[in-house]
């Protein structure tokens, strides 16, 4: 009995990620994600079109002035609502019709169960992480872009939080895939010089008006992607697990 | 006592009786992670026989370690299972005297 206790509390601490794991394993969290980022994505271009190309948008939104923007972001916040609403019916009914039939139901918790000394050091590496990046942009780009940095860390801390802490390979790859592309996105794309200079194009405005943009949209298409990869697979797993008649 | 000094063989006797069971640890795991669980996923995660999932969890039940309730969804039966906050602290101190006999026993 002594000689297995290391195994034993191995097979537990296994387990219990196993059932943790499975709220992520249908993809249909990413797929939701992925929406909403897109769509705050969409929004961002026609921030950018009418904040700083007011020439490209409509007549009248440019006689309403700067109350557009307010009235903009409420819009943004009721689209997402509305979003939020409608995917949280639609997961109900792909979730009872798909997956419980096979996998069972489970409610699971809101926060996670994880050691408060992992928790601690996650916190410290994600600071250390948006002040580097901080520093990095400001060096390269000569001026600082508050708004882009959290949206090109964030989804890549959290993808790696679970990945690692849970054992989903998939959300390391898309991690690392996202963070490389938007960082590369923002730093050779987008410049400070030429926003200062007087933009001439889409690409010049984005490192003040709609820095979350590019990153957004690069990590809506990898949730996006990432979601059909983990359906697919459940479901192909599914089948093949079915006995033959 | 910590895992330095002499091992004594009293602290083998104040391990969790009802959580030290393969399957029962199992079920106590998996419930671990999750706010509540149903039958099918239960089976699906520990691996157990209906019968003894059924047991294991009745067990677990009388020692105020889970609840369990049962009902009807779309005219079928339907279990689920959710582990008390008694349950939760015996789990953790379990897996915590565990971790300590290991270390202790220096595996």
């Amino acid at each position: 009995m002594i000689t297995s206790n290391h195994n034993q509390v191995s097979n537990l601490d296994r387990l219990t990620k196993r059932s943790v794991r499975s709220f992520w394993m249908d993809g249909l969290w990413d797929l939701v994600i992925g929406g909403m980022l897109l769509i705050i994505a969409l929004w961002g271009l026609y921030y950018i079109k009418f904040v700083a190309f007011p020439h490209w948008t409509w007549p009248f939104l440019q006689e309403s002035g700067k109350s557009i923007v307010w009235f903009g972001l409420l819009f943004l916040v009721l689209v997402l609502t509305v979003y939020i609403w409608i995917m949280w019916n639609v997961l109900k009914i792909l979730k009872n019709r798909l997956i419980y039939p096979h996998t069972g139901i489970a409610v699971h918790r809101f926060f996670l169960p994880m050691d408060s000394k992992v928790f601690v050091w996650y916190g410290i590496s994600y600071i250390t992480g948006l002040v580097l990046l901080y520093g990095l942009f400001f060096w390269i780009k000569g001026g600082f872009s508050v708004m882009s940095i959290p949206f090109i860390i964030s989804p890549a801390a959290i993808l790696v939080g679970i990945g690692w802490f849970y054992g989903i390979r998939r959300y390391l790859w898309i991690a690392g895939i996202g963070l490389v592309l938007s960082l590369l996105l923002e730093l050779l794309v987008t410049t400070q010089a030429n926003y200062m200079a007087g933009p001439r194009n889409f690409l010049d405005t984005l490192p003040q008006w709609g820095s979350p943009t590019l990153p957004c949209l690069v990590w809506a298409g990898l949730f996006l992607v990432s979601g059909l990869l983990g359906f697919i697979n459940v479901q192909s797993q599914e089948r093949e697990a079915k006995p033959a008649v | 006592m910590k895992p330095n000094q002499q091992f004594d063989l009293s602290e083998l006797v104040e391990v969790d009786r009802i959580i030290h069971e393969p399957a029962r640890a199992a079920i106590m795991a998996v419930l671990y992670g999750v706010e509540s669980a149903d039958f099918k996923f239960l089976l699906e995660m520990t691996q157990l026989t209906k019968g003894n999932l059924s047991v294991h969890a009745r067990k677990l039940q009388s020692a105020d370690y889970l609840t369990i309730e049962k009902s009807f969804q779309n005219n079928y039966p339907h279990t689920k299972y959710r582990m008390t906050r008694l349950g939760r602290a015996a789990f953790r101190a379990y897996v915590n005297k565990i971790k300590w006999l290991s270390k202790a026993v220096g595996e």
